[in-house]
């Protein structure tokens, strides 16, 4: 190959390479049931608030009938049909007009006739208008207004309810429109779609419904529903890294506003309205989210103990993710475990909100030591929550590492082996236990029991490792001898070394769990979300890590130790020639202890150069 | 020879009675600020109104060479300008050439319609100022897009320009450019230098010579004063040749003194320069990385600082050119910035006054741990360039479980409840991160400075 041609083909690749990097960025959390903004109550949407089994309609709008005959509505109609879409400013509404006049002049019209025709008339208007030119909007409005109260037709009323909700919107009225949208979201007999309906709320609000929503929250306190929609959207979390970056370019509240205060006020003020019992059941769960926003779990607990034993409210999917949420943030780590495991096994509960909850409910274990329900919900949150969920993430306001590295990190170092064995013993079958059958044949294999570790792999089909694991007990069979004279011990200690630094990453690196980004799951020692006592332990596992999947570094060790015995010996020299190998073939980006590599290389080079 | 020096008495009478009569009336005096990209009005909220602020809205883009031939203006109004009597919309042309005459209705456009949104949020727009960095040679063309703008800008709308001190020397266009603007704003900083800066930032006003040289054109000018600083590497070539090497210099954007300040692989030296301007040299001693920035022994960085004497000086000379109408300073600092001065400090130094004393702060905020209690512990330092090192004590209500310093902040735990950070000599930053506190309880934080 041509240099040139050399050269563009490495910088192609490269580029690729950094393109890739740069467009999938891999996801890098970890622990984050140990950050309060995990905890927060979940983002709710429009759709939460749509009832199932809404009745609906679809007749055709008004004006948007096939034109069957020459009728002068027929040909209003047809006219109309020009502009149902949003429509170019130059378009000539003269004949439109026009016909429009003809229509109203027809005599023969019926009474559900001269509605569509009134309808038209105001849909007209409103299609002139542009938030910048209002009046024709104003005009529609009082059009729409007074048709709503002549006409009788329930389609083209409903239809009327939704034109005059647009217009709200146009106009700038958040709030007006905002409650004829979700007034028609549940209403039987709509004739507006539940996506239409959905779009356009989503479109008013936002993420949160913005400085709007909450300058005019008291608005919405005309009906139960109208309060909830509105305090639950203002109420929605934010999240700096989360999923609601997805919105930035939507209205959103501005980060310091002090929501929560004017919020349980509010609740305080028109608690008469929630006193039915749907309402109280909205209360408790609005209660709970404002405290908690305002980071206030004890109160946000003192309300749900206040709920009734039977109440429904309390198999609300967000009244278990609440109620755990608030003992978790109290520290009351054991208490989240119920709520979270009833929120994972409630029918009610979306995937996502079971992802939720599977991994609450790794934190909970881990911070009350039980490693094997832990590495239970790890799993399947790496085997079902990951492959089935992720897409409706960004509908909630909860975000777990969906790098898998806490599930990693647990069966690499974290867990004990025995808590391994323990669960395979507890859960023989379930779904990826070679993940963790494969786990602990290498934890088993850096405790040296290559016999077990052999067989382990076998059972998995993992037939490369388990034919490596098999020579490696002969070679360390041979290398723990003690009937062996010192010179052959020394030589088989080298060959097992020798072994050692002949696989790198094939013997004692776990190569099923990291994809390459090990080093970035291992920083314990910046990482703040831990007491003292957990820090220290974490860093010590950690750094164990490190020198147990290190290949070289025990094939170092081993080696040293042979100079050691050896001496100036063909074997001695030969053991240090390949430690300094071994020493400069460690990645010190991802072993650390440079100044121990630099001191075993300075070390043996002079043993190598002395007389 | 005495008819001819009654002649010369004569027509230096007429002269000066004619001078006597044009005199226009001393221009109000006035003190303005650049506001630039990257400049945030948060660094000082409570600051009075500014009689003009120039503030960048945006660049001349195109010509030949560039990116985009085709020519184009982008321009808005950055959400949080500070309070001003007047404003001036600044276009920047980044290439060192006069954009072509085609882009003055381009710009016109693009004025009236940040003209409209300026009325919109009540705010006095005086003009337009064109920062273009034309050379001496060209300012014939700048006169015509000049010409040409003004024939473009709707009425109301004056014309300023920045202006390099080299355009005044004799036998230049710069009068026919002048013509066309009702304000100039000649540049005392940064003159050329083309080895990045190793003579200072600020230049010396010289009434006596740039007075004459601005006012024969009869239009209102302003000086423009430097109240920033800048760090640039230095070679080892720099340490033996008096930091005058032709080694071509880097400029760092991104470090403070406190950077190299804390680290011990460096030494400091302390100097002035010609424009009174504070020289921080920091000298590698061994071999060292900060950062991205690897320095080898005699490698160093050197920290070029305003200080108020060189503000007030300047102020002072301005004042001495007759018929300056006022000064702008370069520039209204970004957030965070340790290296230019605060608007409070520059106005204070202008004006010959002591500044408003601030305490040192602490800023606390919630790590939101769900598990402990972790804090953001920021220091807010009043005058973070002090020449003396500086110790503080920080105690914490509640028992520390641990603390994670900020990278390169000297700071540690020097008991179960206590931190101790000790800032060398200029090493601090007006809004510095220490770190983050973790305790196992609610806690408060309290600030003591120890001798």
């Amino acid at each position: 190959m041509k240099p040139a041609h050399r050269i563009l083909r490495y910088s192609s690749a490269l580029f690729f390479t950094l393109a890739l990097v740069w467009a999938c960025p891999f996801d890098d959390t970890l622990r984050e049931y140990l950050d309060a903004h995990f905890w927060l109550p979940f983002s709710k949407f429009p759709n939460a608030f749509a009832k199932r089994n809404v009745r609906r309609v679809s007749a055709p709008y008004a004006g948007m009938r096939k034109a069957e005959g020459t009728s002068p509505l027929d040909k209003l109609r047809d006219a109309y049909q020009e502009i149902s879409q949003p429509s170019s400013a130059d378009f000539d509404f003269t004949k439109l007009q026009e016909s429009l006049t003809a229509a109203r002049a027809d005599q023969s019209l019926s009474r559900k006739d001269r509605e569509e025709v009134d309808l038209i008339d105001a849909k007209i208007d409103m299609r002139r208008g542009e938030p910048d030119a209002p009046d024709p909007l104003r005009t529609a409005k009082s059009k729409l207004q007074q048709f709503l109260k002549t006409a009788r037709t329930p389609e083209f009323l409903s239809e009327a309810r939704g034109w005059l909700a647009h217009v709200d919107y146009l106009l700038g009225d958040q709030t007006a429109a905002g409650k004829i949208y979700l007034d028609e979201l549940n209403r039987p007999g709509s004739n507006l779609s539940q996506e239409t309906l959905l779009n356009s709320l989503h479109m008013n609000y936002g993420y949160d419904g913005g400085s709007e929503l909450l300058e005019h929250l008291e608005e919405y306190f005309d009906t139960p529903e109208h309060a909830a929609f509105a305090i639950q959207l203002a109420t929605n979390p934010h999240w700096e890294n989360g999923p609601v970056r997805y919105y930035e370019h939507e209205p959103r509240l501005d980060r310091t506003t002090p929501a929560s205060p004017r919020i349980q006020a509010l609740l305080e003020k028109h608690s008469d309205l929630l006193k039915s019992q749907a309402g109280a059941n909205a209360l408790a769960l609005l209660g709970m989210r404002a405290a908690l926003r305002a980071g206030d779990p004890p109160a946000a607990l003192r309300i749900a103990e206040m709920v009734p034993a039977g109440a429904d409210v309390r198999t609300e999917p967000d009244f278990f993710w609440m109620l755990a949420s608030s003992h978790f943030l109290s520290r009351d780590f054991s208490a989240a475990e119920q709520p979270l495991l009833d929120l994972f096994r409630s029918s009610r509960s979306t995937p996502s909100q079971k992802s939720a909850a599977a991994y609450g409910l790794c934190g909970v274990y881990r911070k009350t030591g039980n490693t094997i329900e832990q590495i239970r919900f790890a799993l399947w949150l790496r085997s079902t929550g990951l492959a089935t969920d992720f897409p409706q993430l960004a509908d909630q306001t909860i975000y777990w590492a969906t790098s898998g590295w806490d599930l990693s990190l647990l069966l690499d170092t974290e867990a004990p082996l025995e808590a391994l064995q323990a669960f395979l013993d507890k859960y023989p079958t379930i779904k990826d236990v070679r993940i963790v059958k494969y786990a602990l044949a290498v934890r088993l294999t850096r405790a040296e029991r290559y016999d077990e570790a052999s067989q382990l792999y076998q059972s998995i089909n993992a037939f490369a490792r388990a034919g490596r694991m098999r020579q490696l007990a002969a070679l360390h069979h041979e290398a723990t001898r003690t009937d062996l004279p010192p010179a052959q011990l020394q030589e088989a200690k080298y060959k097992v070394a020798a072994f050692f630094r002949s696989h790198p990453d094939g013997i004692f690196f776990n190569d099923n769990l990291w994809q390459g980004l090990q080093r970035y799951a291992l920083y314990g020692d910046k990482d703040s979300h831990f007491t003292r006592e957990e820090r220290e332990a974490q860093i010590t596992a950690e750094r164990k890590l490190k020198d147990d999947q290190e290949e070289r570094w025990r094939a170092y060790q081993i080696l040293r130790g042979v100079v050691q015995d050896a001496g100036e010996t063909d074997l001695g020299r030969k053991a240090a020639q390949l430690a300094i190998q071994c020493v400069r073939g460690i990645s010190r980006e991802r072993f650390g202890r440079e100044d121990d590599l630099r001191d075993a290389d300075i070390e043996l080079s002079k043993w190598l150069r002395q007389p | 020879m005495r008819l001819a020096a009654l002649l010369l008495a004569c027509l230096a009478l007429c002269g000066c009675g004619g001078a006597l009569r044009s005199q226009p009336p001393a221009p109000k005096w006035t003190t303005g600020f650049w506001f630039w990209q990257g400049s945030s009005a948060s660094v000082s909220p409570s600051a009075p109104p500014v009689d003009a602020l120039y503030f960048q809205a945006g660049e001349i883009d195109g010509g030949p060479g560039q990116y985009r031939q085709e020519w184009s203006v982008y321009a808005n109004v950055p959400g949080d300008l500070p309070p001003a009597a007047e404003y001036w919309i600044v276009l920047r042309f980044n290439s060192q050439s006069v954009p072509d005459v085609q882009v003055a209705p381009l710009i016109a456009r693009r004025i009236s319609q940040l003209r409209a949104e300026m009325q919109q949020q009540n705010r006095n727009l005086a003009g337009i100022q064109l920062d273009i960095d034309s050379p001496t040679r060209a300012l014939p063309q700048y006169a015509t897009l000049l010409h040409e703008l003004r024939k473009n800008l709707a009425p109301g709308i004056g014309i300023s320009i920045t202006a390099l001190l080299d355009w005044f020397r004799d036998g230049t266009a710069i009068g026919d450019v002048i013509k066309e603007v009702d304000e100039f704003v000649p540049q005392f900083y940064d003159l050329n230098d083309p080895h990045a800066f190793r003579n200072g930032i600020a230049a010396e006003i010289d009434s006596a010579k740039w007075g004459p040289a601005f006012a024969r054109f009869g239009k209102r000018f302003r000086i423009g004063i430097s109240t920033f600083g800048r760090a640039r590497s230095l070679s080892r070539e720099d340490a033996t040749q008096n930091g005058t090497s032709a080694a071509i210099a880097r400029i760092y954007g991104d470090l403070a003194p406190v950077d190299v300040a804390s680290n011990s692989a460096f030494t400091l030296r302390t100097s002035h320069n010609d424009a009174g301007e504070l020289v921080l040299t920091y000298r590698a001693t061994r071999k060292v990385t900060i950062g991205y920035n690897q320095f080898d022994p005699g490698e160093g960085v050197q920290f070029i600082l305003p200080t108020a004497e060189t503000v007030r000086s300047a102020v002072e000379s301005a004042k001495q050119i007759k018929n300056c109408a006022g000064v702008v300073f370069f520039r209204w600092p970004a957030s965070n910035e340790t290296l230019a001065m605060l608007p409070e400090e520059v106005l204070a130094a202008a004006n010959g006054i002591v500044p408003p004393s601030r305490q040192d702060t602490l800023e606390l905020s919630d790590g939101h741990c769900a598990a402990v209690h972790c804090t953001d512990v920021v220091l807010i330092s009043a005058k973070p360039l002090q020449p003396a090192a500086l110790r503080y004590h920080i105690h914490s209500s509640a028992e520390l479980e641990y603390f994670l310093p900020e990278d390169r902040i000297p700071i540690h735990m020097s008991g179960s409840s206590d931190l101790e950070l000790s800032l060398p000599p200029y090493a601090g930053r007006r809004r510095m991160y220490l770190g983050r506190a973790v305790t196992l309880k609610p806690a408060q934080f309290t600030l003591q400075p120890t001798p």
